[in-house]
């Protein structure tokens, strides 16, 4: 629960803070305003300043905000967590590429595996490490209950060994610690069989492989497991206990990134507007096109938002933030496609490092429809639990 | 102070009671009956999106919105009603727009007339020298009016800066009200086609359990949402651009709502029988007042080009950290 007896009064709620982290962004004398933009063009690059930027930060404590005392924060909810990403994009200041992950497995850390989080979430905090998410295998995509990497229990202290593979793992090359639903039921039993481990990722037996995708960048990795042991405490809640856990973490996944994507595109959109050829400027087509771009961005805004909220009050928010997912892909994939047009001649032919981050931006708005559960997956989650449709196999 | 829980299911079942009576209700009275003043008191947005919302899931129509353009325009005394400008009608010395059902004799009407510091709002006792004229080819069950007045037939109440600034104030309100009466009007069709595609069987199972039947209406839910999300925003933030985005918004969700709606209910939904048609007729006659969603988009791009300042987000400072349980 929040504990910020000792925060400065302005600092209790989310408002004092953003305002005072605002100031803290764009103060001259100190290095902050140093973290400012454009963004790093390799996903190394980018990671190497988010770890800059959160020593820097945590220094200060601004990014221990949101996040309990007993696993490094100052105490506060999502809420300040929230402010932290808008200010940071309205600074021009890209958040920590590793923050992603965090704010998708922190939660249900703290959540399930609060020991977990108490030893390991502090060094996240700081910088000093990273995490990576390993839920999808190259036969389970979308159908993730047929996921197969195992973890069996061998010994008398109960430890696990691990084998398998995991794919698409975001960061997983740069990452210290992954968050490994596995099975450890048998192969039959699908969602029922799955636990969560937090899994190191320099122990023995695993490799990992960067993969460069459509972006140009090595955004995702492959990681094998061969027999890597794991000692029982790593696992996160209870044995047989992962599919409710990943359950809980996709609420984060919706809600929480499409807040701070929101964040980034209200960013790119601001430098789109700067970036519009003179010539452009006063065409209605290019008014018309930026204002649906930001139509979409304020709705996803507004809705992301409401889900934020309701995460930090601590309700459940289960199948309605798929509605979120969809406001996200079609945020995404409409403010870059509205960039790619409007820049025109600079989007094709510049070879400059500006069209180039507009270029691997538009292909990483791609994946917005993929990742996280695709928007067809999001569609018939709605259909089913909230639309109350007859399911697809009725009769 | 915003409602509790259960005080909006009772509110809304109340309104979608009254307001359910085929078009023909007497919302005024109706409202006047609850003690709607008292309601707005206490959570004024909280009522007025339910207000609108079930207005237009009723397909109810009443002058409801001139009262939340007045309100937010806040002139102490004075117009009872709002003359709403056509552009394309109106001329330098003649104002020409839309009243939203009749008028009694001797009513004060308001209507703003120019931009930015020729702005003025004026007020025009009414009925005129000319009469209402009924504008009802597309929706008639909305009962609206054309009126023209001469310019010199009008007094003015207000000029320049103040007039442009209580005329975006209402403005804002009045978008945000059309908003919700969209919404209300879309989260309908969504329930008319859910219900049709549940029901109605073809190749021996129901077409709801066809996967691109159901896609379309999940894609349809999910506009929907995202413009309910915006419209809170717009009334937490009150700022203009907000409010305008949320109107535009939502006359896209109702679109795509519709066209996704007659496209699952097959011919039974193009009938005149059913209600589709006449929430497209609805639909279409809210996204024409008070700007439409083309002309709210080419401002909203217009505002970026010109280096617009996003309002930061109000929904994250309602409660103060300690005063709720955290997820934390
Ligand atoms: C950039 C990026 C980052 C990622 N990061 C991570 C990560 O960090 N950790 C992690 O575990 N995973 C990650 N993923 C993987 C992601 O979760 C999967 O890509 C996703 O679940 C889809 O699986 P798939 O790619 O195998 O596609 P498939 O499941 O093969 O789907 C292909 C297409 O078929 C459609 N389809 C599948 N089933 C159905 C159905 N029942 N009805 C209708 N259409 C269907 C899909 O919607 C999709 O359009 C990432 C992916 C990307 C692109």
């Amino acid at each position: 629960m929040a504990d910020l007896v000792s925060a400065p009064p302005d600092l209790r709620d989310a408002a004092g803070y953003a305002t005072s982290l605002a100031a803290a962004l764009t103060d001259p004398s100190s290095p902050l305003p140093g973290f400012r933009g454009p963004e790093a063009s390799t996903t190394e690059l980018r990671v190497e300043h988010g770890r800059a930027l959160l020593a820097e930060l945590h220094i200060q404590g601004w990014n221990r905000y949101g996040w309990p005392v007993e696993a490094g924060g100052l105490g506060g909810g999502a809420r300040h967590r929230a402010a932290f990403y808008d200010e940071l994009s309205r600074a021009g200041i890209p958040a920590p590429e590793q923050n992603v992950i965090l704010e998708t497995i922190g939660p249900p850390i703290l959540r399930f595996g609060p020991d977990l989080a108490a030893r390991f979430l502090p060094a996240c905090l700081r910088g000093e490490e990273s995490w990576a998410q390993g839920f999808s295998e190259p036969e389970a995509g979308s159908d993730l209950a047929a996921l197969r990497c195992r973890a069996s229990r061998e010994g008398p202290d109960g430890d696990f060994v691990v084998n398998g593979q995991k794919t698409w793992t975001t960061l997983g090359h740069l990452a210290t610690r992954i968050a490994l639903l596995c099975r450890t039921g048998s192969t039959e039993s699908r969602h029922r069989g799955l636990s969560m481990l937090l899994v190191d990722l320099d122990s023995p037996g695993v490799t990992v492989r960067p993969i460069r995708m459509s972006t140009g960048t090595n955004e995702t990795a492959e990681v094998f497991f061969t027999d890597v042991r794991v000692r029982a405490d790593r696992v996160i809640g209870e044995v047989g206990q992962g599919w409710a856990i990943a359950m809980y973490l996709l609420q984060y996944e919706r809600g929480m990134y499409a807040w701070m994507r929101q964040a980034v595109l209200f960013g790119l959109l601001g430098q789109l507007a700067e970036q519009v050829p003179a010539g452009a400027r006063e065409n209605g087509a290019t008014r018309r096109a930026l204002g649906e771009a930001r139509l979409a961005t304020a709705a996803l805004r507004a809705r992301s938002g409401v889900t934020v909220r309701r995460l930090a009050d601590g309700e459940t928010v289960g199948p309605d933030a798929s509605a979120d997912k969809l406001l996200l892909s079609r945020a995404e994939q409409t403010v870059l496609d509205v960039a790619r047009r409007v820049l025109g001649p600079m989007f094709v032919l510049d070879p400059g490092a500006e069209a180039e981050r507009w270029r691997s931006t538009w292909f990483y708005t791609r994946a917005a429809s993929i990742y996280g559960g695709s928007a067809e997956i999001q569609r018939g989650i709605l259909a089913d639990r909230v639309l109350m449709l007859p399911g697809e196999n009725d009769r | 102070m915003t409602m509790d829980t259960a005080t909006t299911v009772l509110l809304r079942e109340t309104l979608h009671e009254a307001l359910s009576g085929n078009g023909r209700v007497d919302v005024p009275a109706m409202l006047a009956e609850l003690g709607w003043d008292d309601v707005l008191a206490e959570d004024e947005a909280g009522a007025t999106r339910l207000l609108f919302e079930e207005q237009g899931r009723a397909l109810a129509a009443s002058p409801a919105l001139d009262a939340v353009v007045l309100r937010a325009i806040g002139l102490a005394a004075g117009p009872t009603r709002v003359l709403y400008p056509v552009d394309s009608w109106s001329s330098p010395d003649m104002l020409d727009g839309l009243l939203l059902g009749s008028v009694e004799a001797d009513t004060s009407v308001l209507t703003p007339s120019g931009a930015g510091t020729s702005a003025t709002l004026l007020c025009v006792r009414f009925p005129g020298r000319s009469p209402a004229e009924p504008v009802d080819a597309l929706d008639p069950d909305a009962h609206w009016c054309r009126v023209r007045v001469a310019v010199s037939d009008a007094q003015p109440l207000l000029t320049g800066e103040a007039a442009s600034r209580a005329w975006a104030r209402g403005l804002a309100a009045g978008r945000r009200a059309l908003a919700s009466e969209l919404i209300g009007s879309g989260r309908a069709v969504l329930d008319l086609a859910a219900e049709q595609v549940r029901d109605r069987r073809q190749f021996g199972r129901t077409i709801g359990s066809f996967q691109s039947v159901r896609h379309r209406l999940a894609d349809a839910y999910a506009g929907l949402v995202g413009a309910a999300a915006l419209v809170e925003s717009a009334w937490a933030d009150g700022s203009p651009s907000t409010a305008a985005c949320a109107k535009a918004f939502a006359a896209r969700s109702h679109a795509e709502v519709l066209a996704n709606a007659m496209q699952v209910s097959g011919a039974i939904g193009l009938t005149w029988e059913h209600a589709l048609h006449r929430h497209a007729r609805r639909g279409f006659g809210l996204d024409a007042l008070l700007g439409s969603a083309d002309e709210l988009v080419t401002d909203a791009g217009a505002d970026l080009l010109a280096g617009f300042d996003l309002p930061r987000f109000p929904a994250l400072d309602v409660t103060p950290v300690g005063t709720r349980e955290e997820e934390a």
